[in-house]
């Protein structure tokens, strides 16, 4: 009750010069997360916008014992994975197990990962982020997390929420998911990924 | 260690994820199977070749942009449902003890004050009294006159 009480009396952390200089340190990396995560510049800064907003709003909820950077990532990824369900694209039950978690995850390629489109928008002519966005938000964001941040499947759970079971099984099919689609549409530079 | 069990468990391999035994077991069967040997090694390729994904660069003006529309909203400094609940435990605490402390000490509001203990009147006491304060009840006096009576 005393430590209620006490934590009651504390003033709302609103301190914008703290949060602006997280903001300043942070925003490259959580940059280059978003820009992965949607494969545009025009998507990846509406979507860091949307994440450093809600951040700080909810900065007083920040727990500094998590890094900052890692806190980003994990209102970046529910906000892009947000966004995708809003888009109301097609859901397709897994042929396989949907997960330890019961979840069932996207298996139907994300349209903006049509290459003729990215071509013709000029957006993107990687063929390495157009096979990231062939796969799923969820599988998409666990496989950038593990392979572009270097992170531990523990810390990717904790970032995505979830249980390392699932971020195993996301990664997974994801990288199958991806290496498919290389094989297939960029067959003379993909064929058989092999280093 | 069957190809079905060995190909759901190479990526965690690739990741330093497996336990030791798993991963022994799963570096037995790649040693055995031309298949899952293929797998794993195109899996590790897709590693390193993501890993070494360069992202572009955010657009000119972007940081500008960034501060502009986070700042714009302001930060919550209005109470919200987390903070209220304490205070309004913490004012019907007080409110209940002012009410207890008014109950005990005012009988408007319907205790009434112990009550004295009565004595019983003395009566015969009472009526000496006022006998003695009574000019006219006084005893009768022999007046004497001359010294005489």
């Amino acid at each position: 009750m005393i430590s209620v009480l006490s934590r009651a009396f504390q003033p709302q952390r609103c301190e914008p010069q703290e949060f602006e200089r997280k903001m300043r340190d942070s925003q490259r990396q959580v940059y280059a997360l978003a820009i992965r995560l949607t494969g545009n510049s025009s998507d990846a800064e509406d979507l860091v916008q949307e994440a450093y907003i809600r951040a700080y709003r909810f900065f007083h909820r920040y727990d500094s014992s998590l890094p900052f950077t890692s806190w980003m990532y994990r209102i970046l990824t529910n906000v892009h994975i947000d966004q995708n369900r809003r888009k109301n694209r097609i859901r397709a039950s897994s042929l396989d197990s949907a997960g330890s978690d019961g979840q069932t995850a996207w298996e139907i390629p994300d349209d903006s990962a049509c290459p003729d489109k990215t071509l013709v928008d000029g957006q993107l002519d990687d063929a390495l982020q157009l096979g990231l966005l062939a796969m799923s938000s969820e599988f998409r964001t666990a496989v950038v997390l593990a392979d572009v941040e270097g992170m531990a499947y523990e810390e990717i759970a904790e970032v995505m929420n979830t249980s390392i079971g699932t971020v195993r099984s996301r990664i997974h099919r994801g990288r199958r998911q991806m290496k498919r689609f290389l094989e297939r549409e960029f067959p003379e530079r993909f064929k058989g990924v092999n280093a | 260690m069957n190809c079905r069990c060995a190909q759901s468990r190479i990526s965690a391999y690739i990741d330093r994820e497996l336990s030791g035994r798993d991963m022994l077991a799963l570096r037995q069967h790649l040693d055995a199977c031309a298949e899952c040997a293929a797998e794993y090694e195109g899996l590790l390729a897709l590693k390193r070749m993501v890993g070494s994904h360069r992202a572009s660069d955010p657009n000119a003006g972007f940081e500008q942009r960034l501060h502009a529309a986070v700042f714009a909203e302001k930060p919550v400094a209005r109470a919200n449902r987390e903070t209220l609940w304490p205070w309004a435990a913490l004012t019907a605490t007080v409110s209940a003890l002012f009410v207890l402390m008014l109950l005990q000490r005012s009988p408007a509001l319907g205790v009434k004050p112990a009550a004295k203990e009565v004595q019983p009147v003395d009566i015969a006491r009472d009526g000496a009294l006022q006998q003695e304060s009574d000019p006219l009840g006084a005893p009768s006096f022999v007046m004497t006159v001359n010294g005489s009576r």
